[in-house]
């Protein structure tokens, strides 16, 4: 690492994140103008995103090689305040947190509560989604039984293609006059819509273009100052990267990373989009550039790895625009999940990997930044050389990369109807979203607490919490003389919360399509251009909304103790096991034992537990996949939790799995924590009876100590359990190595940490199963290492 | 087949990702095995705890091998017996064996060696490789440190050469009792008669669960022991150089 590239990360480690209002008060001043009265909505967003970009304050850092920050300085973070006004308490809460705080400063503050917030006050989208949605909507998202991603943050789920590498600005321009050329007035109702969106588009695509013109103003103004001359030359030469791109489609590799990031601040300064955006498979998109440059000496190896460093920090430096209320603890974090992509197939479907792709990992691996994140995608037809690089930085114990099954993301692209081309050419991002990369908006709309739904039907649709009978009556569980009856039950239930998520996001679609259309993202992602529709109003070639499914191993473990334990060894009656979970087991510890130990687990490849997982599946599935949204696509599941589990589990009282009351519920696909006791074979071969090619992701979770990578054969041996994973279709494995302070943790509560597997001496072991001395030896090498 | 644990994902009982079938029972009486429970820990061989069994039909067993069959295809793993010593339930096992071989899938015999030979032929010639521990060359020394002479073992040892059992052969390096040098230019010499070796694998001492010995003052010989450090270690890896299979620390 070059020394100005180790002062950039250490500056963007170091900054405390703040609350700036650049962007809200540009656009309080835009739409207080008279310039923006009587404007189509598109028109007027899109002037409103020109007047931000004309007037923002430019920010260059010292020694930086890609420019450009979405605040006035890094790590400035905007708010939002035609999508969601914080309110008073809201930044009290913000800058005093102990964790995630964003500091606000008593100008900040005031400026908000005078001005921003009366001004947006009763405009906001998260007020006109509460306004319009049912009440029974609003008792079930208060309940808890799902949450909602679009009432403090603007669609977004999409990442870029090649297409920016093909076309400047300027292209994109002349694309969009040629489709306003072509509208029929004459019998296209749409035509004037189709006008004001596409004309929206122009604005923002010169707004972008006069952006970049004014950051090469900048830089020429510093080059004039600048002592060095050295830093001089670079400044003169990204002002011209900068008068170039995006106008132009890029010439070179710097050109492709400086055009890209002003797309990236776009789309971020436009709406505070989900997953902030993502130019996704870089080493396959950029390669061409990247030989180029190394072919005729205009670059060599460690400038290109200074030109990521330098890109890398850019992602760094913008965290997550703060959330409120119950948003906040669903994702509680500075990351905006950007997950770049690298490895998988080419269009071809041939082994997608290059030099590019290695120089990247040793990016990632040099850098360990939070954002971007990274995942490497991983086909039959990738070299072992590619996941074993993977582990070598899976080792190193920064949770990154994860690890995708290239092959199983196609067939999932392909079962929903999409192109193979543009299968191939996708991946996924945010966590673990399959998408079609630029040309697809692949919508999170919330998570769905199906724990929940299981205490709902033992309690014959009432809910304890908030005291109110939130679901169908779908009988009295005592009265229930087979397993069968309960599970007809639970359905019931299920289905009666599914469609009342369902008609919320249809009437939030519409809201999101009428009053907050994203122009400029829309040029990003086909087929937006030419169908002139917008991003947010269906105009992506695919449009896909997802109902994230939460809680699956503690409801199959539930379900697996109620029919092994009622009704199969009849150990107790459903109203004994009932009295026990209301009281929380009221320290009762021989009948908790009978749930947590005697009982059918999944993650062992256990049948007894997993074809109950199987059944929930199917369940889950029948009742979203397929379904229409508003935008001439379709509903869709996948199964990851964030950290929405951990609410989840705070709104469920205790389970017949023998959880207690406001635990976390288990994670995406993983088993329930501690619950799998066979190793990852048994983990794994659970897993994979999940449908992963009927989802549109899934995330599994394995420990691992970092030694246990540091042998080279059991490092092959990972490799083949990886293998194996994706050749029975499994989505993605993520190995989280662990620390030490995870080991004392497990040293406290071993019945937590019973699937923990240690590398001892010539052999591994499960952790809780060592001695104390060794353990305490286990503690003390994994301190070492990290 | 009488069973005490089932390991899966097990890593260092054979090539590629295994299930190992620990199985009850141990002619043997090591004096490193006195604490039976952590001695598995000290030399990461196999384990002489065999108290608490389970009884599993044959039936069982093979499923049981079957749940892990695309780790093992594409790992080139399998199924190991393990112990105690898996030989003293020959008949299960043979049969179990032949029913794997039936579903075309790997196994491997991790084995003292002591059992009668022609028993010790007509179970090994059923299996894909054998893991044959040798302790000590000297007959009145492993008498004296494993309760039985090793005329049988070494018998045993020949006999795998003799059918060309693939055999991964294993010494635990016990300080100042296997690890000296007499007895392992002596096991060398040993090895290079048997043309059936693939591998060897030196498995170090490790002391880490010495304090337990003395917590418990079970055996004073074992107690204080230290690992071999590195220089010893090359030093004992030194002695079989030159032989015509690979080696390998730690298994």
């Amino acid at each position: 690492m070059t020394p100005r590239i180790k002062k950039l990360r250490e500056k963007t480690l170091s900054v405390q994140p703040y609350i700036s209002l650049e962007r809200a008060e540009l656009l309080t001043e835009f739409y207080n103008s008279p310039e923006a009265n009587g404007l189509p909505i598109p028109i007027q967003r899109a002037k409103a995103f020109e007047y931000i970009l004309l007037n923002k304050k430019l920010y260059v850092e010292d020694g930086e090689l890609i420019v450009g920050e979405r605040g006035p300085a890094p790590h400035a973070t905007p708010t939002y305040p035609e999508i969601c006004i914080h309110t008073e308490s809201d930044l009290e809460i913000l800058d005093t947190r102990e964790k995630i705080s964003f500091t606000v400063d008593a100008r900040t503050r005031a400026k908000h509560l005078n001005t921003i917030s009366p001004f947006w006050s009763g405009n906001s989208m998260r007020e006109k989604i509460f306004a319009s949605v049912d009440d029974n909507w609003k008792e079930a998202y208060s309940a808890g039984i799902f949450t909602e991603f679009m009432e403090q943050r603007a669609p977004g789920h999409t990442v870029l293609d090649e297409k920016i590498y093909k076309n400047g600005f300027r292209d994109f321009i002349n694309k969009i006059d040629q489709v306003i050329a072509k509208l029929d007035f004459i019998s296209d109702n749409e035509a004037v819509n189709k006008r004001n969106e596409l004309n929206a588009m122009k604005i923002t695509a010169e707004a972008v273009i006069k952006f970049s013109k004014r950051y090469s103003a900048y830089l020429t103004e510093l080059s004039k100052n600048e002592k060095s001359p050295e830093r001089k030359n670079e400044l003169e030469t990204m002002a011209g990267i900068c008068e170039r791109v995006p106008e132009n489609k890029p010439n070179t590799f710097w050109e492709a990373l400086q055009y890209y990031w002003f797309v990236h601040l776009g789309v971020i300064t436009e709406l505070n989009t989900w997953d902030s955006f993502n130019p996704g498979r870089i080493d396959l998109n950029m390669y061409p550039l990247y030989q180029r440059d190394l072919d005729s000496g205009l670059l060599d190896k460690d400038h290109a790895k200074e030109l990521l460093m330098s890109f890398w920090v850019k992602f760094h430096n913008q965290p997550a625009p703060p959330k409120v209320g119950v948003t906040a603890q669903e994702s509680n974090t500075y990351t905006d999940f950007c997950l770049i992509n690298v490895g998988g197939v080419d269009e071809r479907g041939q082994d997608a990997t290059n030099d590019l792709t290695y120089l990247i990992l040793d990016v990632i691996e040099d850098m360990r930044l939070l954002q971007p994140s990274s995942m490497v995608q991983i086909s039959k037809k990738n070299p072992d050389k590619l996941v074993k690089r993977a582990l070598d930085i899976i080792k190193t114990g920064f949770g990154q990369p994860s690890l995708f099954n290239t092959d199983a993301i196609i067939q999932e692209m392909l079962r929903q109807g999409k192109d193979i081309i543009d299968a191939r050419l996708g991946g996924a991002s945010g966590c673990v979203e399959t998408g079609a990369f630029g040309k697809e908006s692949y919508i999170l709309t919330g998570y769905f607490n199906m724990v929940k739904i299981l205490e709902l039907t033992l309690n014959n649709g009432y809910d304890k919490r908030t005291k109110k009978q939130l679901g169908p009556e779908t009988g009295v569980i005592e009265d229930f003389r087979n397993f069968q009856i309960f599970m007809t039950a639970f359905r019931k239930q299920l289905e009666y919360f599914i469609d009342i998520k369902i008609k919320g996001n249809r009437i939030i679609e519409k809201l999101w399509a009428e009053y907050l259309p994203a122009p400029f993202l829309s040029i990003l992602v086909d087929d937006c251009i030419s169908s002139a529709k917008d991003y947010n109003a269906g105009g992506a070639r695919y449009n896909s909304s997802y109902i994230q499914g939460v809680g699956l191993g503690t409801l199959t473990d539930s379900l697996a103790s109620i029919k092994h334990n009622v009704f199969e060894t009849k150990s107790f009656t459903f109203a004994e096991l009932k009295e026990k979970i209301d009281s929380n087991f009221d320290g009762d510890i021989d009948f908790r034992k009978i749930l947590t130990d005697k009982s059918p687990k999944y993650g062992n490849d256990d049948n007894r537990a997993d074809d109950l997982l199987i059944d929930i599946f199917e369940m889950y599935f029948q009742l979203i996949d397929g379904k229409p949204n508003t935008k001439g696509g379709q509903y869709r599941i996948n199964l990851l939790p964030t950290t929405c589990h951990v609410y989840f589990g705070s709104v469920v009282g205790a389970t017949p799995d023998g959880r207690y009351a406001g635990v976390p519920l288990s994670e995406g696909i993983s088993p329930v924590q501690g619950a799998d006791t066979n190793g990852p074979t048994a983990v794994i071969k659970s897993a994979s009876k999940i449908d992963h090619l009927r989802t549109g992701g899934t995330l599994l979770n394995q420990k691992f100590t970092p030694d246990i990578l540091s042998d080279e054969s059991n490092k092959i041996k990972i490799l083949h359990l990886i293998r194996t994973y994706f050749k029975l279709d499994g989505h993605h494995i993520q190995f989280n190595v662990v620390d030490a302070n995870t080991l004392r943790e497990a040293q406290k509560n071993p019945e937590m940490y019973r699937d923990l597997i240690v590398r001892v001496a010539g052999y591994s072991d499960y952790f809780i199963n060592l001695g104390n001395d060794l353990q305490e030896e286990i503690i003390r090498r994994t301190e070492q290492e990290i | 087949m009488e069973v005490f644990n089932i390991k899966k994902f097990s890593l260092h009982d054979g090539p590629g990702i295994r299930t190992t079938f620990f199985l009850r029972g141990c002619p043997l009486n090591c004096i490193w095995c006195h604490n039976p429970e952590s001695f598995r820990k000290l030399v990461g061989s196999k384990s002489c705890d065999t108290s608490e069994s389970k009884n599993y039909g044959i039936d069982k067993i093979v499923e049981i091998a079957k749940q892990d069959l695309p780790f093992y295809e594409e790992s080139g793993g399998g199924i190991t017996f393990s112990g105690g010593e898996p030989l003293l339930q020959h008949k299960e096992l043979i049969e179990a064996l032949k029913r794997l071989k039936d579903e075309d899938i790997h196994t491997a015999i991790d084995t003292s060696g002591y059992a009668d030979p022609d028993l010790f032929r007509n179970v090994v010639t059923n299996a894909d490789l054998v893991l044959f521990d040798l302790k000590l060359y000297a007959s009145k020394k492993h008498k004296e440190y494993t309760g039985v002479s090793n005329h049988k073992i070494i018998e045993n040892f020949y006999q795998l050469s003799d059918n060309s059992v693939a055999t991964y052969v294993r010494i635990p390096l016990i300080p100042k009792i296997t690890d000296t040098e007499e007895n392992l230019f002596a096991l060398k010499e040993l090895l290079l008669q048997n043309r059936s070796i693939r591998r060897l694998d030196l498995l170090p001492y490790n002391e880490l669960a010495d304090s337990k010995y003395k917590r418990l003052d079970i055996n004073h010989e074992i107690a204080g022991l230290k690992t071999q450090n590195e220089i010893q270690l090359n030093q004992i890896k030194s002695i079989f150089e030159d032989v015509p299979f690979e080696i390998t620390l730690r298994g």
